[in-house]
């Protein structure tokens, strides 16, 4: 099966049921005849799955949700997404970047998958992450922000990534700009500004770049808006949650202490 | 004598219709005042309300509705008093002594709106908050002058005065984003405390409603009459409380099952020392499966 054929529009003519997978995430889709229908599940030994089948069982022994369909409307699509909380990488072990460098850093974020219908799949009739990633919080107990945690760890090198075709991998770089060292324990993504693309051989997002000031100072995170270069002849399979801004102005690393009281 | 008092009552004017007449209007007047003037300062009130929320706390936009309201409903009621004739100035006059008498009646209600002020500035709590006060807990409704509203979680309504909340204790349990659980686990004396340690961390770990960070720990409390007593402690984002909380206990008792770790019951052990009487045994012969079986017909 070739690689772009999961996110090409399918359609499903009434009586019909269409099968996707993308890693451990099973989606049916069956069009009724008002209605559409659709279950997941997921199984997480699977991680290189990635087919359609467009004459598939649906499964009996699960629950589905409907949604009123328009008349006519018989095609589906998946978009790839990216998490809809900034997502907390972690280094393989904790680095120091001396003042003055920069390093490249790549992380395998999971997908979330939107199920949308309509000619131009302008409806989306649901979303779904291809894992559950487990909550993390980015901050101390009395403030900050709720966040996913990976538990793939950020690379140096791309090769060191487990390629799967449910991980997007985001090239990030960290400008350390301040005047002391910079140990990096946690990274966090802001994955809402992030597009996912379809590359020759894997999925990628535009990349991004952190300028870490000082310690009390803001961080000032930038994220392209377009593809990296590495990618060939990419092309986008969703759109980000939120427009890339020019320069955000938060905190992307962290040497959090926490309380512990018994 | 009677036809002199006729000629003067016939010279002066007849002024009681005129006088009805005045009162008509003034009673209209002042019936346009209260029908026009009273929705429209509450309406005035919704509007600010509305233009506050979400640039100010919950609380803040619904005081500045309250005074809104209220001094304009009392705007209008003064207004009315002084077209239906009464004079303003006997009134405030009035109102003065009224009002050291109403105030030495009205402590409490005084103390109360004092109470109230401090509770808005200091925002030891907003709308939408939860909080244990002695043995309620509830969900803020709303902060008023006089009292705090509670929404029970088994849908009660319950008014605590606001001195009372100043002068006492309580718990605000949704202050900050995120809480600690604390789960008292207890496990048989054969167990391995370090493995046993591990479990529970690996359950924490594999839930997603458990924070990563702050890591989860488990606290190895003491010895206990029949078991060996653990605290495992994990972060949540104060939303997820009842997703965690039954989540984890089953993923508990799961991973205890699959591994093997037993969670005793209370032990008693019968000492029969040196100084009691042994107990006393009695030998029964062992019962075959086919004894108890009931008989065929």
């Amino acid at each position: 099966m070739k690689l772009d054929d999961l996110w090409k529009p399918v359609r499903i003519p009434v009586g019909s049921c269409a099968q996707w997978q993308v890693g451990p995430l099973e989606i049916w889709a069956e069009r009724t005849e008002k209605d559409w229908r659709v279950t997941s599940r997921r199984d997480l030994v699977q991680e290189d799955r990635q087919n359609i089948f467009h004459e598939a069982t649906p499964p009996h022994d699960m629950e589905w949700r409907r949604w009123v369909a328009e008349e006519n409307q018989t095609q589906v699509q998946l978009a790839a997404v990216m998490p809809d909380r900034p997502t907390l990488a972690r280094p393989e072990s904790p680095v120091t970047m001396l003042p003055g460098q920069s390093a490249q850093f790549f992380i395998g974020v999971p997908l979330w998958v939107q199920l949308r219908v309509g000619a131009r799949a302008e409806s989306m009739l649901c979303e779904l992450p291809t894992v559950v990633l487990s909550n993390s919080w980015f901050g101390t107990p009395q403030e900050g922000e709720l966040c996913y945690a990976m538990r793939t760890t950020a690379k140096r090198q791309i090769n060191e990534l487990h390629l799967r075709p449910y991980r997007a991998v985001c090239p990030f770089e960290v400008r350390n700009a301040s005047r002391q060292s910079l140990e990096i324990q946690r990274l966090c993504l802001r994955t809402q500004y992030l597009t996912v693309y379809l590359g020759r051989q894997h999925l990628w997002t535009n990349p991004g770049r952190v300028t870490h000031r000082g310690e009390n100072e803001w961080s000032r995170a930038v994220y392209a808006k377009n593809p990296p270069d590495a990618a060939e002849n990419p092309y986008p399979i969703g759109t980000p949650r939120h427009p890339p801004e020019k320069g955000i102005l938060t905190r992307s690393f962290e040497g959090l202490k926490a309380f512990v009281e018994v | 004598m009677i036809q002199a008092v006729e000629t003067t009552a016939l010279a002066l004017p007849d002024l009681s219709g005129w006088v009805a007449v005045h009162h008509v209007i003034s009673l209209l007047r002042v019936c346009v005042l209260l029908l026009l003037g009273v929705p429209a300062f509450r309406m005035l009130g919704k509007g600010i309300f509305k233009l506050l929320s979400g640039r100010v706390s919950d609380q803040s936009a619904m005081l500045a509705r309250k005074v809104i309201v209220y001094t304009g409903t009392a705007l209008i009621l003064v207004m009315s008093m002084r077209e239906l004739g009464f004079k303003l100035t006997t009134l405030l006059g009035a109102a003065g002594l009224v009002g050291v008498a109403v105030g030495f009646a009205a402590q409490t209600s005084l103390s109360n709106l004092i109470s109230g002020l401090f509770l808005v500035w200091e925002k030891p709590v907003q709308i939408g908050d939860v909080i244990n006060f002695g043995d309620t807990s509830g969900v803020v409704h709303s902060i008023d002058l006089l009292s705090i509203k509670l929404r029970t979680f088994d849908n009660k309504f319950i008014r605590i005065p606001n001195e009372s909340l100043i002068k006492s204790q309580f718990t605000n349990v949704t202050y900050f984003p995120i809480r600690r659980m604390d789960i008292d686990i207890g496990v048989a004396y054969k167990e391995d405390v370090s493995r046993v340690m591990d479990i529970l961390l690996d359950v924490a770990d594999k839930n997603p409603f458990c924070l990563d960070e702050p890591p989860p720990l488990v606290v190895y409390k003491g010895f206990g009459d029949s078991s060996l007593n653990l605290m495992l402690g994990i972060w949540f984002a104060k939303a997820d409380f009842i997703k965690l909380r039954n989540s984890i206990m089953l993923e508990i008792k799961a991973s205890f099952d699959k591994e093997g770790v037993e969670i005793p019951f209370p032990h008693r052990t019968l000492y029969a020392g040196s100084v009691t009487d042994p107990f006393p045994v009695r030998v029964v012969p062992p019962v075959s499966p086919d004894s108890s079986s009931p008989p065929h017909a």
